[in-house]
C-alpha cells in the first residue's frame, strides 16, 4: 500500500462550517447511557450482518431496547431474517415532510426489544446522499429512544459510510482471515482516519498546523498515519493529545470471522499491533468466530443465530464480545459521573 | 521509520511499566506474529525490509526485558521500580494499566455467559432503564475482581471543594504541583502512589515539585504522568498532553 499522506479530499467542497457544525453534532452533548454500535469496514459476505443481528439480540434480551439499522442499501437481509414483513416506510422516508418521527419507521421483530429500521428496497442512495440529508439522517438516529442504535453499514468506503462510522460511538470492523479482507479493513481505517482528522481540524482550529506539517512530510520522515499524529504531538502536545485523543473516539474493535485454525484466530492480535504502530490507534480485538456451518444453515432457514441455535458456541462466544463492550460502558458512564 | 518521537522498549512491545514477565513474553510473541515474513498483518502496510527493521527492534526490546538483570538495568536508568523488587504479595495483585492485558482476560474467560436465551419472558425494556448494563456485568463481575483493582477504585474524592472539582474536571495547564494537589484532594499518599505507579520515589518528587531538569527523557515521564492521572481517575489523555506541553516548555530541549 501507498504511503500516501494526503489529508485534502474530494470532499474539500463542503463547506467548513457545516463540516464544523457536524463535528458538533456527532461528538458530543451525548450521554454514555445511549450508544450507537457501527458494523462495517469489509467486503459482502464477511460477516457484517451475523455480528450485527446477534450482538443485538444479546442486548435485547439482556433487557435493552435495540433499534437496528439496515444501513446497507445494496444488500439489505437483516429484515428477512427478523421476520419483518416489507414495510411501506423506508429509511428515504426520513426525508419525507409527513414523518414526525423516526420511531414511526421501526417495525416490530420476531425478538422482543429489538426494532428493525429497514433499507431494503429503498431509493435512497447511501453512497450519494447529499451531505445536508446525511446529518439529518444522522440526527435522527441520535434522537431514537433506544438503548442501542446499531448500524449495518454494509460494504464500502464511501464518505457518507465513513461518517456513519465516525458517527458512532464504537466502530466494529468483521474481517475474514484472508489478504484481501485484511488490505480492505486497512484502506477502511485510513479512510476513517483522515476523514476524522479532517472533522477535528475544523474542530480544533487545527488545520494550518496539519497542512504545515503535511508539506514537510518527507522533511520530517513522516510516513504513516502515526508519524502524523507523533508530528502534530512534537509540534503542539496540547493539540496533538486532542487530536489522538479523537482519533481514539473511534473505537475500534475487532471480529475475525471464519477462523479454522488457531492461527487464523492470532490474525487479530497481528492487526491489532500493526494499527497501533502504522496509524497510531488502539483497535481492540474482540475476538474471533469460528467457522460454524450452523451460520449458513441459519441463514437458508432465514432466521438469526442466536434464535435457531441458540446454545451454538458462536452465541456465547458474540455475547462475550458484547459482555466486554458493554463493561466499557459502564466504566464510561462511571468516569462521567465522577466528573460531575 | 520517522524520528519524531522514539518509543520505549516497553511501548515497543505494547506493555505496561510492571508487565509480568508472562506478558512480556506472549507480547513479544504476538508482536514477532504480527511482522513475520508471512503474516497477514503486516505486509499490505509495510515492506518486507521495513518489516525486518521492526522485528529487529521487537527483538532487542525482548532480549532486554526478558532478562531480569539488564530489564533492571534498564528500569533503574529510566526511574522505574523493577518488577523483581515487589514484595511476592504485591506481585500477585499488581494493578494491571494495560487495556490488552484486561482484554485478554475476558476473551479466553470460560466462565460461562449466563444467558438469557432460555428464558421465554424476555424483560421489557425501556430507554434509559440500565437494569442490562448489570445484567450483562454481573457475569464478567468475577474477573474484574482484582484485590489492588478494588483498592484502587477504592480512591474517591471527598467531592467538598468545588472550585477543586473544576479544576480536575477540565484539567487545564497541568503541572506536577497541580497532580500533587489532586492527590493530596483525594488523599493518596506519596507511599501509595509509589506502590501504585512502581516509580521511584526520586522521580515522583521531582515529577510534582516540578524539577523538570530531574526527570527521564520525555517518553518515560510521558508514561509516569498517564499512569499518575488514572490512578487517581483523572482524563489521562487530557493529562498527559497538558502536562508534556508544559515540560516541554520549561525544558525544550528533550
Ligand atoms: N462464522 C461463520 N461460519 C460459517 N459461515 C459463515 C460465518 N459467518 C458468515 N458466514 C457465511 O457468510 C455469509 C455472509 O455473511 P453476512 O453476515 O451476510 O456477511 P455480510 O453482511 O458482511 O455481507 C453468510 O450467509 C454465511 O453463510
Ligand atoms: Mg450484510
Amino acid at each position: 500500500m501507498d504511503h500516501n499522506i494526503n489529508t485534502k479530499t474530494e470532499e474539500e467542497t463542503i463547506t467548513s462550517t457545516s463540516i464544523h457544525q457536524e463535528s458538533k453534532l456527532l461528538g458530543s452533548n451525548k450521554s454514555s447511557y445511549k450508544q450507537i454500535l457501527a458494523i462495517g469496514g469489509g467486503k459482502g459476505g464477511v460477516g457484517k450482518t451475523l455480528v450485527t443481528a446477534n450482538f443485538a439480540i444479546t442486548l435485547a434480551r439482556a433487557g435493552a431496547k435495540v433499534t437496528l439499522v439496515d444501513l446497507d442499501l445494496g444488500g439489505a437481509n437483516l429484515h428477512t431474517c427478523l421476520g419483518v414483513e416489507m414495510s411501506s416506510r423506508t429509511l428515504s422516508d426520513v426525508f419525507s415532510s409527513d414523518i414526525e418521527n423516526i420511531e414511526d419507521l421501526c417495525a416490530p421483530t420476531i425478538v422482543p426489544n429489538l426494532q428493525l429500521i429497514s433499507g431494503a428496497h429503498d431509493s435512497l442512495n447511501a453512497a450519494n446522499l447529499p451531505h445536508a440529508q446525511k446529518q439529518k439522517l444522522i440526527q435522527r438516529l441520535q434522537q431514537l429512544k433506544s438503548d442501542y442504535v446499531i448500524l449495518d453499514l454494509g460494504a464500502g468506503t464511501s464518505f457518507n459510510t465513513l461518517d456513519f462510522f465516525i458517527a458512532a460511538d464504537v466502530g466494529i470492523l468483521v474481517v475474514l482471515p484472508e489478504p484481501t479482507s485484511i488490505e480492505n479493513a486497512y484502506r477502511f481505517i485510513k479512510s476513517a482516519f483522515y476523514r476524522k482528522l479532517k472533522n477535528i481540524e475544523h474542530q480544533l482550529d487545527a488545520r494550518e498546523l496539519v497542512d504545515k506539517i503535511v508539506e514537510k512530510k518527507e522533511e520530517l520522515g513522516i510516513k504513516t498515519p502515526a508519524d502524523l499524529l507523533s508530528a502534530i504531538e512534537n509540534e503542539s502536545s496540547d493539540l496533538g493529545g486532542k487530536v489522538r485523543l479523537a482519533m481514539n473516539e473511534m473505537n475500534l474493535k475487532l471480529v475475525v470471522n471464519q477462523t479454522r485454525t488457531g492461527t487464523d484466530a492470532e490474525i487479530g492480535f497481528g492487526v491489532k499491533n500493526v494499527c497501533k504502530k502504522y496509524f497510531g490507534i488502539n483497535v481492540d480485538y474482540l475476538g474471533n468466530l469460528e467457522y460454524d456451518s450452523a451460520v449458513w444453515q441459519s441463514v437458508r432457514r432465514r432466521k438469526p443465530l442466536a434464535v435457531e441455535f441458540p446454545t451454538n458456541p458462536l452465541v456465547a462466544t458474540m455475547q462475550k464480545m458484547v459482555g466486554h463492550i458493554v463493561a466499557e460502558q459502564a466504566e464510561k458512564i462511571k468516569n462521567e459521573k465522577s466528573y460531575e | 521509520m520517522s524520528n519524531t518521537r522514539k518509543q520505549s522498549l516497553y511501548e515497543i512491545l505494547d506493555v505496561s511499566f510492571n508487565a509480568s514477565p508472562d506478558t512480556i513474553r506472549h507480547a513479544y510473541i504476538k508482536a514477532k506474529n504480527a511482522y513475520n515474513r508471512d503474516s497477514l498483518a503486516a505486509y499490505s502496510l509495510y515492506s518486507a525490509e521495513e518489516s525486518k527493521d521492526i522485528l529487529s527492534e521487537i527483538e532487542e526490546a525482548y532480549t532486554i526485558l526478558s532478562d531480569v538483570d539488564s530489564r533492571k538495568k534498564y528500569d533503574d536508568s529510566h526511574g522505574i521500580i523493577s518488577s523483581d523488587s515487589y514484595n511476592s504479595s504485591y506481585r500477585s495483585s499488581s494493578v494491571t494499566f494495560s487495556k490488552n492485558e484486561a482484554r485478554e482476560e475476558i476473551t479466553s474467560a470460560s466462565t460461562e455467559y449466563q444467558s438469557s436465551s432460555t428464558t421465554s419472558n424476555a424483560p421489557t425494556a425501556t430507554a434509559g432503564n440500565m437494569s442490562h448494563i448489570d445484567r450483562i456485568l454481573q457475569t464478567q463481575e468475577s474477573k474484574s475482581a482484582n484485590p489492588v483493582m478494588k483498592n484502587y477504585l477504592k480512591i474517591e474524592s471527598q467531592k467538598n471543594d468545588p472550585e477543586m472539582e473544576e479544576r480536575i474536571n477540565k484539567c487545564e495547564n497541568v503541572s506536577g504541583g497541580f497532580l500533587r494537589s489532586v492527590r493530596e484532594y483525594k488523599n493518596v499518599t506519596l507511599d501509595q502512589m509509589i506502590d501504585i505507579l512502581k516509580i521511584s520515589k526520586n522521580y515522583l518528587t521531582a515529577l510534582e515539585e516540578d524539577q523538570v531538569e530531574k526527570l527521564p527523557a520525555n517518553v518515560f515521564v510521558r508514561g509516569f504522568v498517564i499512569q499518575y492521572a488514572r490512578a487517581l481517575k483523572l482524563n489521562h489523555e487530557k493529562v498527559s498532553s497538558s502536562y508534556m506541553e508544559f515540560l516541554k516548555n520549561k525544558r525544550p530541549s528533550l
